[in-house]
């Protein structure tokens, strides 16, 4: 167990921790505007990670493995609040939550049912890692932490630089005030849940990249998004990046002592010990929900 | 009088067999100075509730500006230009308090997403449009020296300041004030007065629910007098305050 080893599963635990911060964004955005867990988080991604397998129709590369499953992603989370969650939205947010968990079941069913159970890859050629100092690197990682990254920006740049972005702020800050300031709540709903259905699909398609694509993978990246989003304070989308950076590395960094088969178990032991020690989360201080 | 702003009709609301409302009309003018007095449990807060489109009356109609918004979300009636303020001062906390005003304007084309990737000439353009009346109401209100500062830093009074300015971003035709100068130190108070008299020489109407019975009536120039569910009187602050079944249900409660 040397410094190479660890140097390696630190940069794996940086690109697995990139793809749960998207989702995390993702839940993190729909939790401070929408005000409830969307348990169906998870397997939009996957939705939008079986849609990259369509990719290679439309042109090569990952490029266009991850524009199909951004836009897929994007169109079934949109379609989810007009059927559900703004029916729903006068009422408790454990409705919702309810209605989301019921949604997930549902994907994740039909998924099965038509596609089977089947794990895919995505058809990129097999490349030789690059040496990179101790690290061995892949063209896809690289792929993957620019894709991340552009897409961490441009939400943010959306959030604080644009008009929509400040009210979709306003919204999560104060509700009931953005009426009364005229803000038209809608709007602000369907461009929030586009957001979380392109962050959604990305997150998929970049771990059906990484590793393979399957109907269960959504679900297991959404625990660990969860832990991100609690650990970065619920509402917060620096917390929920944040938090999913640290989470992928603390998974990724602890594979020598547990095993690769438990290092899921180690998103819930952060979330559980968060949820001991700090149960308002990293950045509560200065949060999107006050 | 001039024209009537907003005209409220045989409202009426009960909660359970409670009657909170009986049959309460009046009407404020356009561009004038209204008060609204009347003790706790008047039915005040619940008429601004409806007037505002917060809850639904059980009877009556509210026309503003000649329209029936009886039916209309607050949403829309805010559009058509009736902002109101709150007795608790509330902010978009995590919002300088610049942003707080932007958020408040009444945009076109920066509340569609799909504007700011495929018109952001038009977006820059409204924006800017935009700072320029948050500059505007900022140096009006005299809180140019806190605009970057996160809301959630201001002082109560600065606050009561803020909430002002958000309600006149959407270009108010009215603005209904509740308490403007409840927990308000009286330097500000005269100084909130001040700012109001000047709205209303623009042409701004005032529906103004307040306590400071002494600041009110030496504001506005007609004021309504609820009681127990019931308007009991209406007319010029002086004449009002001199009524004899006023002073018996504001000063001396029952007897």
């Amino acid at each position: 167990m040397g410094f190479s080893l660890f140097a390696n599963l630190a940069f794996n635990g940086l690109i697995t921790g990139l793809v749960v911060s998207l989702l995390a964004l993702s839940i993190t955005l729909v939790f401070g505007i929408a005000r409830f867990p969307n348990a169906a988080a998870g397997d939009v991604a996957t939705v939008g990670a079986f849609a990259g397998l369509l990719g290679p129709l439309a042109g090569g590369g990952t490029l266009w493995i991850i524009l199909c499953g951004m836009a897929a992603g994007a169109l079934l989370s949109v379609a989810f609040y007009f059927l559900l969650f703004r029916p729903l939205a006068g009422k408790s947010a454990v409705s919702s939550l309810i209605a989301s968990i019921g949604m997930a079941f549902f994907v994740r069913a039909a998924l099965t049912f038509f596609l089977g159970h089947d794990q895919r890859v995505y058809p990129l050629p097999i490349v030789r890692a690059m040496p990179v100092g101790p690290l061995r690197v892949q063209p896809t990682d690289i792929e993957i932490v620019v894709a991340a990254v552009l897409a961490l920006a441009a939400v943010f740049s959306i959030l604080h630089l644009t008009p929509i972005g400040k009210r979709m702020r306003a919204v999560a800050d104060n509700a009931e005030l953005a009426r009364v300031s005229g803000i038209r709540a809608n709007r602000v709903l369907v461009a929030m849940w586009l957001i979380a259905g392109l962050l959604a699909g990305l997150s998929g398609t970049l771990l059906g990249v990484k590793t393979v694509v399957s109907p269960e993978m959504g679900w297991d990246l959404l625990m660990p998004a969860f832990a991100a989003t609690i650990l970065g304070t619920i509402g917060n989308p620096v917390g929920a990046v944040l938090g999913g950076v640290l989470i992928g590395l603390a998974q990724e960094l602890s594979t020598p002592f547990v095993g690769f088969t438990y290092k899921l178990g180690v998103g819930f032991l952060v979330l559980l010990v968060t949820l001991l020690i700090r149960p308002q989360g990293l950045f509560a201080k200065n949060s999107l929900v006050r | 009088m001039a024209e009537a702003s907003l005209c409220v009709q045989g409202i009426r609301k009960h909660f359970g067999g409670v009657s909170v409302l009986e049959d309460v009309s009046f009407a404020a003018p356009a561009g004038g100075l209204s008060g609204m007095i009347g003790p706790n449990g008047a039915g005040k807060s619940t008429l601004f509730a409806i007037v505002t489109g917060f809850q639904a009356g059980d009877g009556g109609s509210v026309l503003f500006k000649g329209q029936d918004v009886t039916a209309l979300p607050t949403v829309q009636r805010v559009r058509l230009g009736m902002a109101r303020t709150f007795q608790v001062p509330r902010e978009f906390g995590s919002l300088t308090v610049r942003e707080n005003l932007m958020a408040a304007a009444p945009g076109q084309a920066g509340e569609k997403l799909r504007n700011v990737f495929f018109r952001p000439g038009w977006i820059r353009a409204e924006e800017a449009a935009i700072a320029a009346a948050a500059e505007e109401w900022l140096a009006f209100l005299n809180l140019e020296r806190v605009a970057d500062a996160p809301a959630s830093s201001l002082s109560g009074g600065q606050r009561k300041l803020l909430e002002l300015g958000r309600a006149l971003m959407v270009r108010p035709a009215m603005i209904l004030l509740d308490e403007p100068f409840a927990g308000v130190n009286p330097v500000l108070v005269g100084e909130i007065s001040e700012r109001i008299r000047e709205l209303s020489a623009k042409g701004i109407g005032f529906l103004i629910v307040e306590h400071n019975l002494a600041a009110l009536s030496r504001l506005v120039d007609r004021l309504f007098v609820l009681d127990r569910g019931r308007l009991l009187a209406e007319g010029a602050p002086a004449e009002v305050l001199a009524d004899a079944a006023v002073r018996e249900a504001y000063m001396g409660g029952s007897a």
